[in-house]
């Protein structure tokens, strides 16, 4: 008994099929224009080193909340959450009234492979929000932390809880020891304090590269024998020249805040089983008692549902609130589900705090 | 005509060449092995050249195992250890060796596990076509055929990589190429050394010290 039951002759026909198609894709991704990095207008308003502070000019009559900031993780770049305008997440919440600002942390050169932890959370970050709070004279603002961003986020929270006045975490990070973390477990043999010695900052590509392993098959030979399902697609090339553009886009990681990062989050999981400080100040996630929003990906293969949930238990937060997205890591930022649900599920959130 | 310094010279060279001893001895058996490595390579190259035909493959087997006892034989003779004026560039180059060869081995180690990994995902597929277990509808278009190589793969894939021996075997090649490209800059900062080039070290010496006066300042200016 067998399934397979392939014609020859259907066989060559479908190989010469899938030629052509895959010839036609690849002509017209060549005909395509280089994609560009975030579709909706900002305004650069603050500046530090490299890091950026964008606010996002306004597409609908304010909700009269506090403004958002969006702080995204260190590896890859931000314009994921504002790719195109019908893959937005900024626009989403723009189009909820929401006066949304973003942290580009730009690309380290070697020059700044000593920036460290501290720098990151509570120079940079810091002097965003600080910028944000003195412009719009407040005491505190809403803060939305993606991926590593969100781990970020919640120190910097957990250190300065009276200028956060609520915290969403979305595909975040918090407990780096689960059996799921597969990245985690691949890290902990390393010597990343050598590494750092010896490569100074860690390139985009060795991270790349990390990424891929987690699903080899399906991140390479699959995903690109898709492009003759599109081949005729113009819109659907496009999409896949957008996505490809930002998966690649890695930033090197400046090398003093990399091996922090692993050394504390996933090797010792200081998050979760405590010792982390920055800037000479303990992190304890107790102190964190604003309240919380915290958005997770069912099908995360890199940041497991399991990463993620156990930030409940752990926040000093009394309204602590948990939500699941039905999708993957990227699906929660260009799903067309998403574009609706999450800045619905983060502005009605905010509306009630 | 030589002048009496010269004279000596050569009559001791002469004396040392003739009359042997240990350390003579040795530097002759270090240029008769240097030679002999190219006389091995010389002698492969010709008995590959005279192979019968048929039996090409086994005999190039062959002769790599004997080509490799024979030039692991001689390196070995010529090995002596670091000394004299040039002893750092042994040193160093017996570690750039030593860190090359551990990457080797590391990467060997991957690929084994890489192998195994692709072993076992062929086995998965026939099993998913053919084994008792096979359900689902009949295959019948290569793209069909290979997606489910693509998820047969990725199950082997993700058997091996949730393992412990997966997760050592690329620690182990991280750190081993960590460790040769240290290697591989020590030695080419000590020619810019030489040359009296600025190397990385030094640059990265100067931005270590511009951020840390960066961070006294804020810090003076927070006070």
């Amino acid at each position: 008994m067998t399934r397979l039951a392939i014609d020859a002759a259907q066989a060559a026909a479908e190989i010469a099929e899938f030629s052509r198609r895959f010839a036609v894709g690849a002509r017209a991704l060549a005909m395509l224009e280089a994609p560009q990095a975030g579709c909706s207008a900002r305004d650069a308003v603050h500046q530090e080193d490299r890091i950026v502070l964008y606010r996002y000019r306004p597409q609908a009559q304010s909700a009269g909340l506090a403004p958002l900031l969006i702080c995204y993780a260190l590896v890859n770049r931000p314009y994921m959450m504002d790719l195109q305008p019908n893959r937005s997440l900024i626009r989403g919440l723009l189009a909820r009234g929401l006066d949304v600002y973003l942290v580009d942390w730009g690309y380290p050169e070697p020059a700044d492979r000593f920036l460290d932890l501290d720098d990151y959370v509570n120079r940079y970050l810091g002097g965003c929000i600080e910028h944000i709070r003195a412009t719009q004279g407040i005491p505190a603002v809403n803060l939305l932390g993606v991926c590593q961003g969100g781990t970020l986020a919640l120190c910097y929270t957990a250190l300065h809880p009276q200028a956060v006045r609520n915290l969403v975490t979305m595909v975040t990070p918090v407990d780096f020891h689960t059996p799921e973390n597969l990245l985690s477990k691949w890290i902990r043999g390393v010597d990343v304090d050598r590494m750092v010695e010896v490569l100074g900052n860690i390139p985009g590509e060795l991270l790349n590269a990390a990424f891929l392993s987690l699903m080899p098959l399906r991140l390479t030979s699959q995903k690109y024998a898709g492009i003759a399902d599109i081949a005729d697609d113009p819109d659907a090339l496009a999409n896949f020249l957008r996505m490809e553009n930002w998966i690649f886009d890695s930033p090197d990681q400046a090398g003093a805040a990399f091996a922090q990062f692993v050394r504390w989050f996933f090797q010792e999981n200081r998050l979760v089983l405590g010792g982390l400080a920055l800037g000479g100040r303990r992190v304890d996630l107790r102190q964190l008692d604003c309240p919380v929003l915290n958005i997770h990906a069912a099908q995360d293969h890199l940041v497991p549902p399991s990463a993620s949930l156990p930030l409940g238990g752990l926040v000093g937060s009394r309204d602590y609130t948990g939500f699941e997205f039905d999708g993957g890591h990227i699906g929660i930022y260009v799903s067309a589900k998403a574009q609706e649900l999450l800045p619905r599920t983060i502005a009605e959130w905010l509306e009630k705090r | 005509m030589s002048d009496p310094w010269t004279e000596a010279q050569e009559a001791l060279l002469r004396q040392a060449v003739e009359g042997g001893g240990e350390a003579v001895r040795r530097i002759r058996q270090f240029g008769e092995d240097y030679f002999g490595i190219t006389q091995e390579l010389w002698k492969f190259v010709e008995s590959r050249a005279s192979a019968t035909p048929g039996t090409q493959r086994q005999a190039a087997a062959s002769g790599l195992d004997q080509l490799r006892d024979s030039l692991r034989e001689k390196f070995e003779r010529l090995y002596v250890p670091a000394f004299a004026p040039l002893h750092g560039q042994q040193l160093a180059g017996e570690r750039l060796m030593a860190t090359t060869m551990r990457w080797q081995r590391a990467t060997a180690r991957m690929s084994d596990l890489l192998a195994a990994v692709a072993a076992d995902a062929v086995e998965r597929l026939l099993s998913a076509l053919t084994g008792p277990e096979a359900s689902g509808p009949p295959v019948t278009t290569l793209r069909q055929l290979h997606d489910l190589w693509v998820e047969c793969g990725e199950r082997a894939y993700a058997a091996v990589a949730r393992g412990d021996d997966y997760a050592a075997a690329q620690a182990e090649l991280l750190m081993a190429m960590v460790e040769m490209r240290f290697e591989q800059r020590r030695a080419i900062e000590d020619w810019a050394r030489a040359f009296n080039l600025p190397t990385r070290a030094e640059i990265d010496a100067i931005h270590r010290r511009l951020h840390e006066l960066a961070r006294s300042i804020r810090e003076a200016q927070k006070r």
